[in-house]
């Protein structure tokens, strides 16, 4: 375990009270598969789906800004060019 | 005399619009500030259950995303019935804010809910009353969200998803007391409000922690969420242009 880590103790079976290392602690006492699994989805479909927000905001305010400069021939010469 | 607040001042729109956008970040750091502790409690204070080994933290988002499942849609129902009554074009757009993180938080209670399931009753899915009306609800979410599109004009698009979200509500106590009235595979509710928790301190704050942060990203993406719904749907009103301008300085 790295210094400052959290102690982390096995609280069953017979090495009861002992300090885990970190390949124990991510072997999860055989459940890793399962208990990271549902962590690391759920920790995914957070962020995809603020991702997903700030992108849709971000080019549907391009969008609007477009469609609100259309009138003005600054935008003509973008277009041109 | 007291001054008057007029609350019905943010239910604009145009009014809702900046107010919203000054609530996201704090929301958004309040979600942080749980999911810490919470991810901490949850690893590290909790100890391993005395029957389920470590598998069992998958209960502090398990439970926590399955309650969000059915908040979040008495919510949504609750505002699209409130545009259906009051036409309201702020309630309307609230409800379809909330339906695609209601159907992320149903999706993650069944997608935990089956690796839980599988190392603890061998089976991925199995058809129990509560896992099956979580799945319906999930299935109310899709339709909530499909029927909306499919409709070209907003206000009818608003009226018939709401009737639908408002006739779905049926199926929340449904999920709710599936436990009681069925003999279910899936386990019974830790926490009831005749007996309390049924489950050692720590492991309890680890949940309580773990649901504050989910409500909080909540309430903070649903807040993104409506932003953009309102300038959409109000893309040729004055107010929206003022609000282009000085993002034309970038």
């Amino acid at each position: 375990m790295p210094s400052g880590w959290p102690k982390y103790y096995a609280l069953h079976g017979r090495d009861e009270g002992r300090e885990m290392n970190l390949s124990e602690f991510f072997a999860m006492g055989g459940y890793g598969f399962y208990v990271w699994g549902s962590y690391g989805v759920t920790a995914l479909c957070l962020i995809v789906e603020v991702v997903l927000l700030m992108r849709r905001k971000r080019t549907l305010l391009q969008r609007l800004g477009r469609m609100s400069r259309v009138t003005s021939t600054e935008v003509k010469n973008e277009i041109q060019t | 005399m007291a001054k008057k607040i007029n609350w019905f001042k943010y239910s604009s729109p145009q009014a809702f619009y900046p107010l919203a956008g000054k609530m996201i970040p704090w929301f958004a750091v309040a979600a942080l500030l749980f999911t810490l502790p919470g991810l901490y409690f949850s690893f590290f204070v909790a100890p391993a259950d005395y029957q389920q080994g470590e598998a069992y933290r998958i209960m502090f988002i398990h439970v926590p995303a399955a309650w969000m499942s059915m908040f979040i849609y008495m919510v949504m129902a609750g505002y699209a019935g409130m545009g259906l009554v009051l036409n309201s074009r702020l309630s309307s757009m609230m409800a379809s804010a909330l339906a695609p993180t209601g159907a992320m938080f149903t999706f993650l209670a069944l997608w935990t809910g089956s690796l839980w399931g599988k190392p603890m009753w061998g089976a991925w899915w199995v058809w129990d009353a509560r896992l099956t009306s979580e799945l319906i609800l999930l299935f109310l979410y899709i339709g909530f969200m499909s029927l909306y599109a499919a409709i070209d004009e907003p206000r009818r698009a608003a009226r018939a998803s709401a009737v639908l979200a408002l006739v779905g509500v049926v199926n929340i106590p449904i999920i709710y007391f599936s436990v009681k009235w069925w003999n279910t595979l899936h386990q019974g509710s830790s926490i009831t409000a005749s007996k309390g928790p049924t489950m050692e301190a720590s492991m309890f704050i680890a949940m309580i922690l773990m649901a504050m942060a989910f409500w909080m990203y909540t309430i903070a993406v649903a807040l993104m969420r409506v932003r953009c719904e309102i300038l959409e749907r109000e893309r040729h009103a004055e107010w929206v242009a003022e609000v282009l301008r000085p993002s034309r300085a970038r």
